[in-house]
């Protein structure tokens, strides 16, 4: 990120009135303005402060009325203007002296709301106390060196942007929350892996039971149709056994018939309504009776001519004759049916058309025949394992064996099959981990296994978060410390060039600028201190701020200034100075350092105490409409004298 | 037409018998689930788990495609009875019917309500057969006769007005 | 990583090799560090504001994401 001042713009305000842009195109690395005292240096460096901090919305009456033009003036404005990142960026400062508030507007491309509106990597740094380490007096260097004053570490995160890991391990932790809501604890996570496993150990023991009971029961069956037909074989042997047999079978055979019989005719009842229950056909008969008397005359109806085609006369009043009958009837037919009436009609047609079973027993008779011909059936065939049982009673004892052996596999057949169902059958409401129903557990399995799925994926993230969470947090601390001892020693470099041969040495930044052993340090030292950590520290950054100091050199000596002089355009990419008179030696060597990087301005009211200066203006340069001088230019800002005898 | 649904629970407990002889087609117990539902007046959505039951034809099988309108009469009466509509009120009657069926058969909603007499009457079914499955043709015959029968001469439930 | 911070804007050098140093002691995955630098670029250089909270969710869950990556 890039921000550099172009302008700045005050009317109405306790100082100068000024309108000045730097440079042509773009501003130079250094703009020098000398400003007498009482020309408003101080409302200018507060205001610049305001426009990128944002504190003006925090200012009072009082404070808005401090910046009140002495002679009264209703109302102000300040507007300084940037480039940010190539872009026009202006932010201004609107005072209103009879309600005593100020308001902020910003200008950004072309559009400009009545708000402060950084773009958002400057709203970052809008924080009153770091806009004052790239915009400040004097004051500022002995700040960084004070106790109680956290400036100086907060000056380093602000930089390196260490609260960035901040923002994303609290967003970590915002995440893991959403992701949590009402789940499972570990705890929980532990109950329901030991239920799986327990249900899992069921299932597998009835799926076993059923596998087994499977094989043995086709093996059973197997074994007794083998048995029956060798038993039969051997009984057959006898004659009359044979001829009871035969009959028994026909018997069943024509017992089965009748049933199938008797089925098919129970279902075929069922699948026509009209027969499938009286009620049925009571109910279809009414609504047909009912709808009958419906007149729907929307459409042309079929349904009419055949009800007129039964009528004696015709309406027109002649006698029906079969005639007319025929010629209705053949006219009914060539008529469409094309709504509700014609889906009425049909449904009327089909409940007097179709055929009726006219007996049409009730379904409890129908149950009750069913029912005997289940009986008679199975009467056969019990009769069939009578005779064999009994035959083989009667005959040898291979027979009776046989018979017996078929007898056991029977019970065997039965209980295996009752298993198999019992084991096979569809899960209901209240089964549960005790029951034996194999379908219900690999339900219940197939649903543990989710939440289990759930819960441990919540476990793991937990472990995540909080790995990344100190990852996060070690990684700050260790940033922290790394730019501090990185920072402590470029600034200690800085402080031998600045103030060579007073072994000065900063120790630590934490949380102020920490001096070794030093009791108290002089102002110039406290100054040079102050550059050093500042350009240092800017110096490093991604990002460029413009410096626009107050003063930049008061209270160093000569070899100091010569020093910053000479740091300086390595230092900052802009360097804006309210300097006075004295500071001379100062502006020279950068502009020996630096002759085409540097722009001048001398600027002044045209008060009586100003009078001396005016009086060295150049012919021909009047002052500003405001009556502010403005005088661009080295030659004058360099030679101008500001005392009334001529000395400095 | 649109699509006949039947839920997957009931398919399942009809399973031992489908394919027997009369029972062949899934059409058929989804058939005998309806008239129950018809005689009991009961209506449920066939949804499981929050979705529709899944379709299995579209359009009426063989002996059920000559009494579709029969059927449709069936639904009328239920419909009629369980709104209390008097069948002379012309207005509310050509408004069911027109909701129930077009000149092309049943409409989707006509098929949808079908749907629903069959699965009201799938729970209705069991509930009557006490939390048994049937286990052969022989044995669930009568017993639904019976339970069809029970229905139609129970006082609430018959077919009237 | 080709591109300096200060060309793209993202974290500071300094802050990028302490996260790499303290998750390797710790013994993250390189997709879970790779992915959690790019997180902290994005938010440095303004392209991410921390406080859209679905596109935070979306890039942190990408993050984890990196856990299950065998690389």
């Amino acid at each position: 990120m890039k921000l550099q001042l172009t302008g700045i713009k005050a009317a109405g305000l306790r100082c100068a009135e000024l309108d000045l842009s730097f440079g042509d195109t773009y501003p130079p690395q250094f703009t020098f303005i000398q400003m007498p005292n009482g020309t408003g240096k101080t409302t200018l460096a507060e205001c610049l402060r305001a426009a990128l901090s944002g504190e003006a919305s925090t200012w009072d009456a009082e404070r808005v009325r401090s910046f009140q033009r002495v002679t009264g003036s209703d109302g102000g404005l300040f507007e300084a203007r940037f480039s940010f990142d190539g872009s026009p960026l202006a932010v201004g400062l609107k005072f209103d002296f009879i309600e005593e508030t100020v308001s902020y507007y910003t200008t950004i491309h072309r559009g400009r709301v009545p708000k402060l509106n950084l773009p958002a990597p400057l709203a970052r740094f809008a924080d009153p106390g770091f806009v004052r380490l790239y915009i400040f007096d004097a004051e500022l260097p002995q700040e960084l060196l004070a106790g109680g004053s956290d400036r100086a570490e907060k000056a380093i995160d602000a930089f390196y942007q260490l609260y960035v890991l901040g923002q994303v391990s609290d967003a970590i932790q915002s995440y893991w929350e959403s992701q949590v809501q009402g789940a499972s604890t570990q705890q929980g996570l532990a109950r329901h892996r030991n239920r799986l496993e327990n249900l899992e150990k069921r299932r597998r023991q009835l799926a076993g039971a059923l596998a087994r009971n499977q094989t043995e029961l086709n093996s059973v069956e197997a074994e007794l149709q083998a048995k029956e037909s060798e038993l039969d074989d051997h009984l057959s042997q006898v004659q009359r056994y044979r001829h009871e047999k035969a009959s028994l079978e026909e018997e069943f055979r024509d017992a089965e018939g009748e049933l199938a019989k008797g089925m098919a005719n129970a279902i075929g009842r069922l699948q026509r309504p009209l027969d499938a229950h009286p009620g049925f056909r009571a109910a279809l008969d009414y609504l047909t009776a009912g709808l009958t008397s419906l007149k729907l005359p929307e459409s042309t109806s079929r349904e009419f001519f055949r009800d007129l085609a039964e009528q004696p006369t015709c309406i027109c009043g002649a006698p029906m004759t079969a005639d007319a009958r025929e010629h209705i009837a053949r006219a009914a037919e060539d008529l469409l049916a094309d709504d509700a009436a014609g889906v009425v009609n049909a449904l009327k047609n089909d409940v007097r058309s179709f055929q009726r079973d006219e007996t049409c027993p009730a379904l409890t008779v129908l149950a009750d025949d069913l029912a005997s011909l289940v009986r008679r059936r199975d009467t056969a065939r019990n009769s069939l394992d009578l005779l064999v049982s009994e035959a083989s009673e009667k005959a040898d004892e291979a027979a009776r064996n046989l018979k017996e052996h078929i007898d056991r596999l029977r019970l065997r057949q039965q209980t295996l099959a009752a298993s198999v169902r019992a084991l096979t059958r569809e899960p209901q409401p209240d089964d549960d981990d005790e029951s034996t129903c194999l379908k219900w557990f690999e339900q219940e399995i197939r649903r543990l296994e989710q939440v289990v799925a759930e819960a441990t994926r919540l476990v793991v993230l937990r472990e995540h978060k909080d790995d990344l969470r100190e990852v996060l947090a070690a990684a700050t601390q260790h940033a922290r410390e790394a730019a501090r001892r990185e920072l402590v020693s470029a600034m200690n470099q800085r402080l031998a060039s600045l103030l060579p041969g007073e072994n000065l040495t900063v120790v630590d930044i934490r949380p102020y600028l920490i001096l070794q052993g030093r009791e108290g340090v002089n102002l110039g030292a406290m100054l040079s201190i102050g550059y050093s950590f500042l350009t240092t520290l800017f110096e490093r950054g991604n990002h460029e701020f413009p410096f626009i100091v107050d003063a930049p050199t008061m209270g160093l000596d000569g070899l100091a200034r010569e020093a910053l002089a000479d740091i300086l355009p390595r230092a900052t990419r802009q360097f804006v100075g309210f300097v006075l008179d004295n500071e001379r030696d100062f502006t020279r060597r950068v502009r020996a350092n630096e002759p085409d990087r540097c722009e001048f301005y001398t600027v002044f009211s045209d008060t009586s105490r100003n009078r001396p200066l005016a009086d060295q203006v150049p012919v021909g340069t009047q002052a500003a409409e405001a009556g502010t001088y403005v005088i661009r230019g080295f030659d004058f800002f360099d030679k101008v004298m500001w005392t009334k005898n001529g000395e400095k | 037409m649109p699509d006949f649904r039947i839920r997957s629970d009931c398919r399942r407990w009809f399973q031992r018998i489908l394919g027997k002889s009369d029972l062949k087609l899934l059409f058929d117990p989804y058939y005998l689930c309806f008239l129950i539902g018809v005689a009991s007046g009961k209506r449920t959505r066939p949804t499981e788990g929050g979705i529709d039951a899944p379709a299995f034809v579209d359009t009426f099988p063989r002996p059920y495609d000559q009494q579709q309108r029969l059927l449709l009469g069936l639904m009328l009466a239920a419909e009629l009875r369980g709104v209390d509509i008097d069948v002379t009120d012309r207005a509310s009657v050509n408004e069911i019917v027109n909701d129930l069926a077009g000149v092309g058969g049943l409409t989707t909603a006509g098929v949808n309500v079908m749907n629903e007499y069959a699965s009201g009457g799938f729970d209705e079914l069991i509930t009557r057969y006490e939390g048994q499955e049937p286990w052969s043709l022989d044995e669930f015959m009568p017993r639904y006769l019976r339970i069809l029968d029970d229905l139609m001469t129970q006082g609430e439930l018959a077919l009237r007005w | 990583m080709t591109a300096s911070p200060s060309q793209t804007g993202g974290v500071e050098a300094i802050v990028r090799t302490c996260i790499e140093s303290v998750a390797s002691d710790k013994n993250l995955p390189n997709a879970v560090v790779r992915r959690l630098i790019r997180l902290a670029d994005s938010v440095a250089s303004g392209e991410l504001d921390p406080s859209a909270r679905t596109q935070m969710e979306r890039r942190i869950e990408l993050v984890i994401n990196g856990f299950d990556v065998t690389d």
